[in-house]
């Protein structure tokens, strides 16, 4: 009996040679995705959602009302394209893949931010974690740093993992201005040494709870944290991380003026130091990647710095030999529509959108997946933003079906709907 | 409209909630009185029926295989129950949609060309392959060939791997007339054509309906009003009429359809068939539809149903570790059956410190205290309540001791309160010392942190301290019960259970903010004046409940215009989170793992808000309809009802399960950190009570008082359960579960925030900083503090999900940073008006008392007076500052810093 059915068909092949079934070798291939070390990462989220065909998925031939006002241009990887206004990450190229093809259904700014910040679409019941909550709870840093740092206010937080696993908030750097961290820096005019004698004070009148502490896990936790608070404030080496200060000043103009640049510039410091993720948010005040008017002259302005940001923390990275251990991942919320709108602007679309890797075992050079000729569907099967997440802890060496206890009463998978990129690594 | 608690087809409900909240002993008659009935028809376990291999009975789909395959581990997430399913095989999630489930097992395996149940070949069926180990399963062997598990599905293959079979009406309100397919004497599968009937439908029927047509003509599913579940709903067609003719079946409208020949009726609409297939259907159709009675699909909601899942022993006590005590587990249905299930069950311990229970039921003791063994079958649950008392270590000379009975001449154990006779009664069963009476500064910091949210001010304290009234403690409470901040503080706990989120009652647009904040004022401010005239709870609720959703009259419509109830299982889950306790949501898609719940149980609670959504601002049913609460009672309506009505009336109603113990026993988290039903909002027999009788009492006395929620939160203040110190004596300190002492607890979010301005607050400002309401964080600034960095670092709930767990009282690292480092604080600190006013003193040359300043430091913080080597550490530090208020600065710094101030103890 012979069977049509296409379905059938194609688990049939996963019973090819030595007699795996297709979902032995589907879990199989997943375990080898996933890096054998804990890696370190830094997710850059483009908020607003930028279009996806005015940055790496450009579509030259479509007629005039989509292909827009960009050009593509050639990278240093043969047939690879991107546009015009990413011209250091064009000879970049090699050091990072493209994700085309990327889709979902959630054209809602709030959903579809938690969507991509956590690999899970949004629900009633759970809230989920973001990735740097992921990897606090999986890879905490060393106790005289925060594991994970979110630069700008964390969007999302720890979710179902809880709020030991929540970020330390960071704000946008500013070139040119004292940069000082809520909770870290020592302001107005607080000298080291005096919050030094009042924790000792502190220590010394500490003592109601004194013999009692292991009775109880709120007090002995609050020892644990308050101890390790006294250690990242006052530590010379979590301080310097924050210190933009010591940078000369033709490594901050590498990186750029623009906070894009300044932001990614402490993320890149602060991976240094031993912090083990960081999240970006690229979310200027006056303007963002949300495009519904004036697309080309708003991108115009938007992506040189983002170009010029991106493209020095992964040459950074790399000279200092991290780039290896990090696994970096940019994306926006969703992609914009394919037609531009009466006012230069493109609207929300989900059923496309991009994503670029890097880092850790990403093969660069590579553009995986591809849209269709307008680009508004993916031209085959596509990726989910669930996928992006599964590939993105597979590559910080966490893997995506590992099981959380959370406080909701049940286990749950940590990417429940994706599964790595294979093609990625 | 009619309304009914019904007694006797839920009695399997109510006599779980009795087993779990009520007397025990009341039920260990009840059960007692059945066993004497029914004692010799007790049906012998699977284990021992199924021994040989040719046992008599043919195994039921519900009562054996299902459960079963459960037990197993088949249907559960990693495996089949995925909702991937698992090499193509899927079984619903932890049962109970029989329905796919029998499809699924008849269903042609994909990845292989097998069966996975061969009727002519029972032993060569692959499940049983598979199960055995003999074809390579993923899951490993799950039983031996010749076990009882494997001649119970043997023969139940055997017996044609029947599923359910009888009529009952769909899941969702109206009857239906399905037809059972085994009666009907046309299906040529009965006559002498069976083989050749049953070849083609096994090898080529079944496999084309799978691909393609039972996503829209399924079981559920019933696009144009067709059904293919069946060989009876296949004559009787759709909307379009009948689907073959017997008599003509040239002229069938099935053949016109996978034929394309008729433009407007095309099926499979994703393409036509290939020609092999049509020839196949075209054979099928000739022969007259041959069906075999196997695959019927059954019907959606089984013909039996459990009654009761009940236990032997009733409780089990054990002296030592390492002793062992077999449960045996019996399951009454509604047809009379009563059955061993124990070798069917599924259990777990609810804490593996103290017991833990293997797959037959078997449980050992591990360590000392009170838990539950529970167990699963069917949809029953069953709680079996064990019990190790604490032996006193290390003080062997004063076993014997008179003193150390827990209700003798003690003063911790003597008490008249009600709450304390529960608790010690079961505090002596454990062996259990309660710890000594908090001293009286302990408990009016306590107290008034639990009851208003605010710290005692130093003259609070030191007047506290000099009243010599025996009645000082009762007195406060009242006079605390009086105050604003109470209702302030409570009002601010009642929007957290209720989910008053800004941003949910706001469009999604940035630019609504302040929209959202306006109306979650409303909501706190409407809730804050009922609490302040101590309105009673359930009116409360029921303004909530039944708003307006016109927005006129005096009701509060915004519980129901929030954003994340889109649909009416959001409602659904909503509410019974809210005002019952209960998380329905693993029901939503799956029967729930750890409770009674179904799909159906929770699609029926759910058409009852089908009607009431934001956008239609109404809330009429347009047709009757007829649907059970959670199985606790049935509501008839007409059309032109509002459906919440019945639901707020079946919840006030005395006899409602949940209603006023969940309310009860959240108010009781407020006190103890810990519910008597923990966590709260996990009502379930699997989750039983602590103290079952000591709920019943608080919710039945709480009702009786129409619902006066003063009368509760006396209630519990003034007992000494309440009042007792957090210093463990030597049988206690493993206790966290029997209230013999007070676990300290992180004051909430909005504590910390509020008790930090208070605490360097200028002398004459000691009051208004904390009477003033709309400077408050558990004030009317709760909506506008909601989201901002210090509620966020501290836990305060967005109440965006229905779990109590949004609230967290966890320390951690970002907390410690705050307070240590927090521009916030360091503010307070340089600002505080109590600091300014020592540094004008200090400038003016006036003279200031250090001794005063030190005391005033540990009233402010701590509300007690310092002791000696305090004062001395401090006095040392005062001498070495460069100034007083420098120094004074540094003493708050380290105060506000110390776990006695960050804990409420």
């Amino acid at each position: 009996m012979h069977y049509q059915n296409s379905r059938r068909q194609f688990l049939k092949v996963g019973v090819l040679g030595g007699g795996l079934t297709l979902s032995q070798y589907l879990r199989l291939h997943a375990s080898q995705s996933v890096a054998s070390e804990k890696r370190s990462g830094i997710f850059i989220f483009m908020e607003g959602a930028p279009s996806h065909q005015d940055t790496f998925d450009l579509k030259p031939d479509a007629p005039e009302e989509v292909r827009g006002e960009f050009r593509p241009i050639s990278t240093n990887v043969p047939g690879v394209e991107i546009c015009e206004h990413l011209p250091l990450l064009a000879k970049r190229a090699d050091r990072y893949a493209v994700i085309r093809g990327v889709t979902h259904n959630v054209a809602d700014h709030g959903l579809a931010k938690k969507y991509l910040l956590t690999g899970n679409k949004s629900s009633q019941t759970v809230s989920y974690p973001e990735y740097g909550s992921v990897v606090s709870h999986e890879f905490p840093s060393a106790s005289y740093l925060p594991t994970y740092v979110s630069i700008d206010e964390a969007f999302v937080g720890p979710g179902y993992l809880g709020s030991r696993f929540s970020p330390l908030t960071a704000e946008k750097p500013r070139h040119g201005f004292d940069y000082t961290v809520r909770g870290v820096s020592l302001q107005d005019g607080l000298q080291l040494e005096q919050y030094q004698n009042q924790k000792q004070l502190l220590d010394d009148l500490d003592t109601a709870f004194r013999g009692y502490e292991e009775l109880d896990d709120q007090v002995r936790g609050m020892d644990r944290f308050s101890k390790q608070a006294f250690e990242i404030i006052s530590s010379p080496k979590a301080r310097s991380a924050f210190d933009l200060s010591q940078e000369k000043a033709s490594e901050s103009d590498r990186f750029g003026k623009h906070e894009f640049g300044q932001s990614l510039l402490l993320a890149s410091r602060l991976i240094e130091a031993g912090v083990h993720f960081v999240t970006v948010r690229l979310r200027p005040a006056d303007f963002d990647f949300d495009t519904h008017q004036d697309n080309f002259p708003r991108l115009r302005k938007l992506l040189p710095p983002f170009d010029r940001g991106l493209n020095a923390l992964l040459e950074r990275l790399e000279e200092r030999g991290l780039l290896g251990s990090t696994s970096i991942m940019a994306a926006g919320e969703f992609g914009r529509t394919p037609k531009i709108n009466s006012t230069g602007g493109r609207d929300h679309w989900a059923r496309a959108m991009c994503a670029v890797m890097a880092g850790g075992d990403v093969r660069g050079g590579q553009v995986i997946g591809a849209t269709d000729k307008t680009a508004a569907e993916p031209s085959s099967v596509g990726f989910s933003p669930d996928d992006l997440a599964a590939s993105f802890f597979a590559n910080l060496g966490i893997s995506p079906q590992v099981e959380f206890q959370s406080n909701v009463g049940r286990p749950i998978t940590l990417v429940r709907d994706g599964n790595p990129i294979d093609s990625l690594f | 409209m009619q309304f009914s608690i019904l007694n006797r087809p839920f009695a399997f409900v109510r006599s779980a909630l009795q087993v779990t909240w009520g007397a025990l002993r009341v039920v260990i008659c009840f059960v007692m009185t059945i066993h004497f009935v029914i004692a010799e028809d007790v049906l012998r376990p699977a284990a021992e029926q199924y021994a040989e291999r040719d046992a008599p009975m043919v195994p039921d789909f519900q009562r054996h295989v299902i459960p079963l395959l459960g037990k197993l581990g088949c249907n559960s997430a990693k495996c089949h129950g995925s909702f991937q399913g698992q090499g193509g095989f899927r079984l619903s999630l932890f049962g109970f949609d029989f329905q796919s489930d029998h499809a699924a097992m008849l269903a042609q395996a994909s990845s292989e060309d097998v069966l996975r149940l061969n009727l002519k070949k029972p032993e060569a069926s692959l499940v049983l392959q598979k199960a055995t180990g003999l074809t390579d399963h993923e899951g490993g062997q799950r039983f031996e060939v010749g076990s009882w598990e494997h001649h119970l599905l043997l023969r139940w293959i055997e017996g044609g791997a029947k599923g359910l079979t009888s009529v009952t009406p769909d899941p969702i309100g109206k009857a239906s007339t399905a037809v059972e397919s085994a009666s009907d004497v046309s299906n040529p599968i009965t006559g002498e054509g069976r083989e050749i009937g049953e070849e083609l439908f096994t090898r080529s029927i079944q496999p084309i309906l799978e691909d393609h047509c039972f996503e829209c003509h399924g079981y559920q599913a019933k696009k144009g009003g067709l059904s293919l579940s069946n060989r009876t709903r296949l004559l009787e067609g759709g909307e379009s009429g009948p689907s073959v003719n017997l008599d003509q079946f040239e002229q069938s409208l099935l053949l016109e359809a996978v034929d394309y020949s008729n433009p407007s009726l095309q099926m499979p609409p994703s393409g036509r068939l290939s020609e092999d297939e049509l020839q196949a259907i075209r054979r099928w159709v000739e022969l007259g539809v041959p069906w075999p009675d196997a695959y019927a699909v059954a019907p959606a909601e089984p013909n039996q149903k459990l009654v009761e899942l009940y236990y032997e022993p009733t409780e089990v006590l054990f002296q030592e570790s390492g002793q062992t005590q077999s449960i045996r587990i019996l399951a009454r249905w509604d047809n009379g059956i009563v059955e061993d299930v124990t070798c069917l069950s599924r259990y777990q311990t609810n804490d593996d410190a103290i017991v833990r229970v293997d797959a037959n039921g078997v449980a050992t003791c591990v360590g000392e205290g009170d838990t539950h063994v529970i167990a699963f079958y069917d949809n029953g649950v069953a709680a079996i309540p064990v019990m190790r008392p604490y032996q006193n270590l290390g003080s062997p000379q004063l076993v014997g001791d008179p003193s150390l009975d827990p209700l003798g001449d003690h003063s911790h154990g003597q008490s008249d309160h009600p709450i304390d006779k529960f608790i010690n009664a079961k505090l002596q069963k454990l062996g259990l010392t309660p710890s000594e009476i908090c001293s009286d500064e302990e408990f009016l910091r306590r107290v008034s942190i639990d009851l208003t949210g605010t710290l005692p001010t130093a003259d609070d304290v030191l007047s506290f301290l000099s009243n010599e009234s025996p009645e000082k403690r009762n007195q406060v409470i009242d006079q605390l019960l009086a105050k604003p901040s109470y209702a302030a503080w409570w009002t601010n706990k009642l929007c957290d259970f209720t989910g008053c989120n800004p941003k949910s009652i706001s469009s999604l647009l940035e630019v609504a903010r302040e929209e959202g904040y306006v109306r979650a004022s409303l909501w706190y401010d409407w809730i804050f004046e009922r609490v302040q005239r101590n309105e009673p709870y359930d009116r409360i609720v029921s303004g909530l409940m039944l708003a307006d959703l016109s927005g006129s009259g005096d009701s509060m419509p915004y519980f129901w215009q929030r954003q994340s109830l889109k649909e009416a299982k959001d409602t659904a889950m909503s509410v019974a989170h809210a005002f019952l306790g209960i998380q329905l949501q693993c029901a939503e898609c799956h029967k729930h793992p750890f409770d009674q719940w179904t799909q159906s149980d929770f699609n029926q609670f759910s058409r009852f808000f089908e009607s009431v959504t934001a956008t239609k601002r109404r809330s009429l049913t347009d047709e009757p309809l007829s649907l059970k609460l959670l199985r606790s009672g049935t509501v008839s309506m007409d059309s032109g009802i509002d459906p919440r009505q019945p639901i707020m009336e079946w919840m006030q109603d005395a006899d409602n399960p949940w209603f006023a113990k969940a309310f009860v026993n959240r108010v009781w988290v407020g006190y103890f950190n810990r519910g008597i039903v923990d966590p709260p909002d996990q009502f379930t027999p699997a989750n039983p009570a602590s103290h079952p009788e000591l709920l019943d009492w608080l919710a039945s006395g709480f009702v009786e008082q129409g619902y006066d929620m003063k009368w509760l939160h006396r209630q519990i203040v003034s007992s000494n359960a309440y009042q007792r110190s957090w210093v463990p004596n030597e049988t206690n300190q493993n206790d966290r579960r029997n209230f013999s002492r007070v676990i300290p607890r992180r004051i909430p979010a909005e504590v910390v925030y509020d008790a930090m301005k208070q605490v360097v607050a200028a002398s004459e400002d000691a009051e208004s900083v904390r009477e003033n309401l709309r400077r408050r964080a558990s004030g009317h600034l709760s909506m506008r503090m909601a989201g901002t960095h210090a509620m966020k670092v501290f836990g305060k709930p967005d109440r965006s999900i229905n779990c109590d767990c949004e609230r967290v009282n966890q320390p951690t690292l970002l907390q410690a940073i705050f307070t240590q480092n927090d521009p916030l604080v360091r503010m307070r600190l340089a600002d505080g008006g109590w600091l300014i006013e020592i540094e004008d003193a200090e400038e003016a040359g006036e003279p200031l008392e250090i001794e005063n300043l030190i005391e005033q430091v540990w009233l402010r913080s701590v509300g007690r007076l310092p002791d000696q080597p305090e004062i001395d550490r401090a006095r040392k530090h005062l001498n070495d500052s460069t100034t007083l208020a420098g120094g004074v600065r540094d003493l708050l710094w380290a105060m506000l810093n110390s776990k006695e101030f960050l804990l409420n103890h």
